[in-house]
């Protein structure tokens, strides 16, 4: 039983990580509707403005607030400079992916020429667990699923209840509708990529202070895994994106414990494979498959 | 005015004639200074982007300081010789264009330093086909009875590596072990030997895992990992997968004493890894069992001068003092320069199979430790036994070295041997 207990801690913390950078992905999808694969870069540019933040005396949780604005800023910057340009072009959806792919590349080789191919780590002590009903978790890790929490319900409060989070969830359904009632489009959208991005700096410090190292392409390296939580809750869904990291982090953790640590990521995407097969358009995502995208 | 078409053509071809003349002796000038100065080059044929971008300066920090003391002592039968850092990118799918563009692109490749586990055997039939010699730090045992005639390998096999571990393990006194290995090529190639090795030698294998590599969290593995209460755990991961596991392992109060293989060795692997757990731990903890090489011995005194002085081009030399992998390289660099020396060419079809000439021991034949003391005897027609920063390097009929093994342990900025371990012991692991 406490095995089991731990799994599901584990778990818990897993789709912690998962569940804040698998809602800003979402989050900014559902608006803009661009499939941005260049989000893992955006990651590792966070996760090091933090590090620089951390390496010159700030502690990790200051420096995490900071470079997360500093990802909600590249993000706007992003979808500025490259993204809309296209976008106004009539880049069709799949050339779109195409250039989120070559920005990411860019993205990934730029930070690798400048930091080189070492591995880096915060400064922050090394922490004991605690017993919590069985789960064993770290304060760190009791930090960030308690930062998820609050970030989720706020995303959650924000959409629901707020003009923008209206405006949001306008545009993602219709745009041609939202913009024609008179929703600021431009501002709803960069207000979305700026809030992806926000949300791409907090998960990837939380990310590379569970694995305890990071490089250039760590950012990169996770986000299949993210991408696979984000689709399986429903792409565009922010409440699906929680409920899908769950799925993901809960199921690793059990196959790791009771079967084949080898096998974990198999069951995670056997899963995503089934509910696919079932719902395709994920559990909870309800975005018509006629959208266009929005810069 | 108008030029009729005969004046034309007899202009035309008078400029063509005077273009000619005067090119035609540049062209002969040009193609005997190319002949006579023209630079001999090493490709350094490993990743410089992607996860493993380390690959790539691991090997430049054995390619340049062997070009440094070469061009040092006059080149290679007048040639000067250089490092050419080609990215081989990561990956079989683009290592094989980059290798075809590699060989296409230049008549003055000599030799190459490449093919780590992730492409040699997608490349090395490339440059077989090619006929240049290829130096490789694959550890994969498809290898251990290559026929591919240039190809060598100068460290030992994962699977000899893999049996080293686990009679370590012994050496040191454990009785209770646990292997993990992660899932990649690299670490599944000492992986069998190792877990066989501790089975032959006795010792308990309390778990046995392979991990996924370049995962989030492994908190579930690494507790089943704890309640079996190894004494050690041998193991290799890449960096970033060592560091998270080992980090949640720090995490849960107990980190065994740990028995790693070269790549704990590699900068990149204990930057990754102190990050994770803290440099007094990893120290006090990890036993790396590495090849055999004597520190005092005048070809690793050479290297390691040579390495300071090209900083230049390796950047933060020092680093890579330890690293077999960069030493192997040096080596190899080294092997190659002297066996176009003894075959009096730089053709790679020719010059290739006097390279065990150089290496192997021959009745009469000279033991040096230097390019230029190898040089110099040749040059006095006798014959040479390069043993180099590695140690001695015997080429077996499938070009393997492999050489014996230390224990090591890294106290007060460098690495010590505390142990070797005998043929015998190692043969109790296989």
């Amino acid at each position: 039983m406490s095995e089991f207990a731990s799994a599901i801690g584990f778990g818990i913390v897993t789709a912690a990580i998962l569940a804040v950078s698998s809602v800003g992905f979402t989050l900014q999808f559902s608006v803009t509707n661009v499939f941005n694969l260049s989000y893992g870069s955006v990651m590792t540019a966070t996760g090091f403005i933090a590090y620089g933040l951390n390496n010159a005396g700030l502690n990790i949780w200051s420096s995490m607030a900071i470079a997360a604005l500093g990802g909600g800023v590249i993000s706007v910057l992003m979808n500025w400079l490259i993204f809309s340009r296209f976008i106004r072009h009539g880049l069709s959806r799949f050339g779109m992916v195409i250039v989120t792919i070559a920005t990411g590349l860019i993205c990934d080789n730029t930070i690798q020429a400048v930091v080189g191919p070492s591995f880096y780590s915060y400064n922050v002590p090394l922490e004991r667990v605690h017993d919590i009903g069985g789960m064993l978790l770290t304060t760190q890790e009791l930090i960030v699923i308690a930062i998820a929490i609050v970030l989720m319900t706020l995303t959650h409060v924000g959409l629901k209840y707020t003009r923008l989070g209206t405006a949001m969830r306008g545009l993602s359904v219709n745009s041609s509708l939202a913009r024609a009632s008179g929703v600021p489009t431009r501002r709803v959208v960069a207000a979305a990529w700026f809030a992806s991005g926000v949300m791409a700096g907090i998960g990837a410090v939380a990310l590379f202070l569970d694995t305890g190292a990071f490089g250039a392409t760590t950012g990169s390296s996770f986000l299949i895994i993210v991408i696979a939580a984000a689709v399986l809750g429903g792409v565009g869904s922010a409440e699906g994106a929680v409920v899908g990291a769950l799925v993901v982090g809960i199921s690793t953790e059990i196959a790791a414990a009771y079967w084949n640590a080898e096998l974990k990521n198999v069951v995670a995407f056997l899963i995503l494979i089934v509910v696919l097969l079932v719902r395709p358009q994920g559990i909870f995502s309800q975005l018509s498959s006629e959208r266009t995208a929005v810069g | 005015m108008k030029i009729s078409t005969r004046m034309a053509t007899v202009g035309a071809s008078a400029l063509i004639l005077a273009m000619s003349s005067a090119i035609a002796p540049a062209w002969g000038s040009s193609k005997a200074a190319h002949k006579s100065s023209s630079t001999l080059e090493f490709a350094i044929f490993h990743d410089y982007s992607g996860p493993n971008a380390a690959y790539g300066p691991e090997a430049a920090a054995g390619c340049f300081p062997a070009e440094r003391i070469i061009n040092a002592a006059g080149g290679v039968l007048g040639h000067p010789v250089t490092c050419v850092p080609t990215d081989a990118k990561g990956d079989p799918a683009d290592a094989v264009p980059a290798a075809n563009r590699l060989i296409a692109s230049t008549s003055a490749l000599v030799g190459v330093l490449g093919g780590g586990s992730d492409d040699a055997t997608a490349i090395v039939p490339l440059f077989q086909q090619a006929g240049i010699p290829i130096f490789s730090t694959t550890g994969e045992a498809s290898f251990d009875h290559s026929t591919a005639s240039y190809f060598w390998r100068i460290l030992s096999p994962d699977s000899a590596q893999g049996a080293a571990m686990s009679a370590a393990a012994k050496k040191l006194g454990f009785t209770k072990v646990a292997t993990v290995f992660g899932n990649d090529s690299s670490a599944q190639g000492s992986a069998p030997a190792a877990i066989l090795g501790v089975g032959k030698i006795h010792l308990k294998l309390v778990a046995n895992q392979t991990i996924a590599i370049g995962q989030l969290s492994y908190r579930s593995e690494v507790q089943k990992l704890v309640s079996s209460k190894p004494q050690a755990i041998i193991s290799e991961a890449d960096p970033q997968t060592s560091a998270t596991y080992f980090s949640e392992l720090a995490q849960l109060g107990t980190v065994p004493s740990l028995i790693t293989d070269p790549v704990s060795q590699e900068p990149n692997w204990r930057t990754a890894v102190i990050g994770a757990i803290g440099k007094s731990t990893l120290n006090s903890k990890d036993y790396a069992v590495v090849a055999y090489e004597p520190a005092n011995a005048p070809a690793y005194k050479a290297y390691t001068g040579a390495l300071k002085a090209s900083a230049k081009k390796v950047p933060q030399p020092l680093q890579w003092e330890s690293d077999p992998y960069s030493v192997a390289d040096y080596d190899s660099v080294v092997i190659m320069a002297l066996a176009m020396d003894m075959a009096h060419s730089s053709s790679p079809k020719v010059y290739n199979r006097y390279i065990t000439k150089v290496t192997n021991p021959s009745a009469g034949a000279v033991v040096v430790h230097t390019y230029a003391a190898g040089k110099k005897a040749l040059a006095q027609g006798k014959h040479i036994q390069y043993a180099g920063a590695s140690g001695a390097i015997i080429f077996d009929r499938w070009h393997n070295a492999g050489q014996g093994f230390a224990i090591e342990r890294y106290k007060n900025g460098n690495w010590h041997i505390i142990s070797r371990l005998s043929a015998a012991e190692i043969k109790a692991a296989i």
